[in-house]
């Protein structure tokens, strides 16, 4: 499996073939906010394979550009953004955007959030079988037993 | 921070099933509070981005310094910290003062663009355009 970019019939244009062979997302953030990379790409494994994103003023003629070639859109829309979590067809609403200080914690305090600094003293994970399954290790414990 | 000398430990552990890992992670997450504890650092511990490593569950345990080169968010009720990255909030209130003029008000805009949907748009909005390639199997 790998990247490829496919040929477009009937075009030669470097930029027309890139623009073609792209699925296009909107993501629609309160003018104060900026989208979490991060957030976008662990909300839907689809995702992960999202480009850095675009800024763009909506009534810019790229926006009209963009849309007329996509091969499909996709709209995401921000919760501080959307005033209803209400979505329907490809609006797809959540939290896209970077957290900010002052912003509200979720916990039963709702205390505004502060922003800090801090050097990593430790780092733990929880791998699932992504390493295992590839070494065999189940195949290998039943084996000694 | 990954492109500095520093001494580590690592510890891998293999449980065969998904509780009993569970079990170990809070385990191991136990044993390095308390270590920190009786060294008397001050440390935080942040629901962190697992990165290239993968997995699904990962947290750091950061010590809070203005020298830091993580960005955490913190709330102050002790419950709570994450990655600024991976944080996520209620929004304060909009405050058009710290807000550029340039992605100001597209809402009738943003709005005809989305068509019947039933989403209703906060006023002061901004729209990024994300690219998605196109992934081809062979």
């Amino acid at each position: 499996m790998q990247w490829t970019k496919p040929a477009v019939p009937g075009t030669d244009g470097e930029a027309a073939a890139e623009t073609a062979s792209h699925r296009l997302s909107l993501l629609v953030l309160r003018a104060d906010h900026d989208a979490s990379i991060h957030l976008l790409k662990s909300t839907r494994p689809e995702w992960a394979t999202l480009l850095e994103p675009e800024v763009v003023d909506v009534k810019e003629a790229r926006v009209k550009e963009l849309l007329a070639t996509a091969e499909s859109v996709t709209w995401l829309v921000d919760l501080a953004a959307s005033e209803s979590l209400a979505a329907a067809g490809s609006v797809v609403t959540g939290h896209f955007r970077i957290a900010q200080p002052n912003d509200l914690c979720l916990c039963e305090s709702s205390k505004p959030l502060v922003k800090v600094k801090g050097i990593e003293v430790g780092h733990a994970f929880y791998l699932g079988d992504k390493y295992s399954q590839k070494a065999c290790i189940r195949h290998q414990l039943e084996a000694s037993h | 921070m990954r492109g500095r000398e520093f001494i580590m430990k690592d510890l891998y552990t293999f449980d065969e099933t998904k509780e009993g890992a569970m079990a170990t992670y809070d385990d191991v997450c136990g044993a390095y509070e308390r270590i920190f504890q009786r060294i008397g650092l001050p440390f935080v511990k942040v629901d962190a981005d697992t990165g290239s490593i993968g997995g699904s569950l990962s947290h750091e345990f950061q010590l809070v310094s203005t020298v830091g080169e993580d960005s955490i968010l913190q709330c102050p009720c002790g419950k709570y910290a994450a990655n600024t990255e991976r944080a996520q909030a209620i929004a304060a209130p909009y405050d058009p003062a710290t807000t550029t003029s340039a992605f100001q008000t597209q809402h009738e805009h943003v709005r005809s663009l989305l068509g019947k949907s039933n989403v209703h748009l906060t006023e002061h909005i901004r729209v990024q355009v994300k690219r998605r390639r196109n992934k081809i199997e062979r």
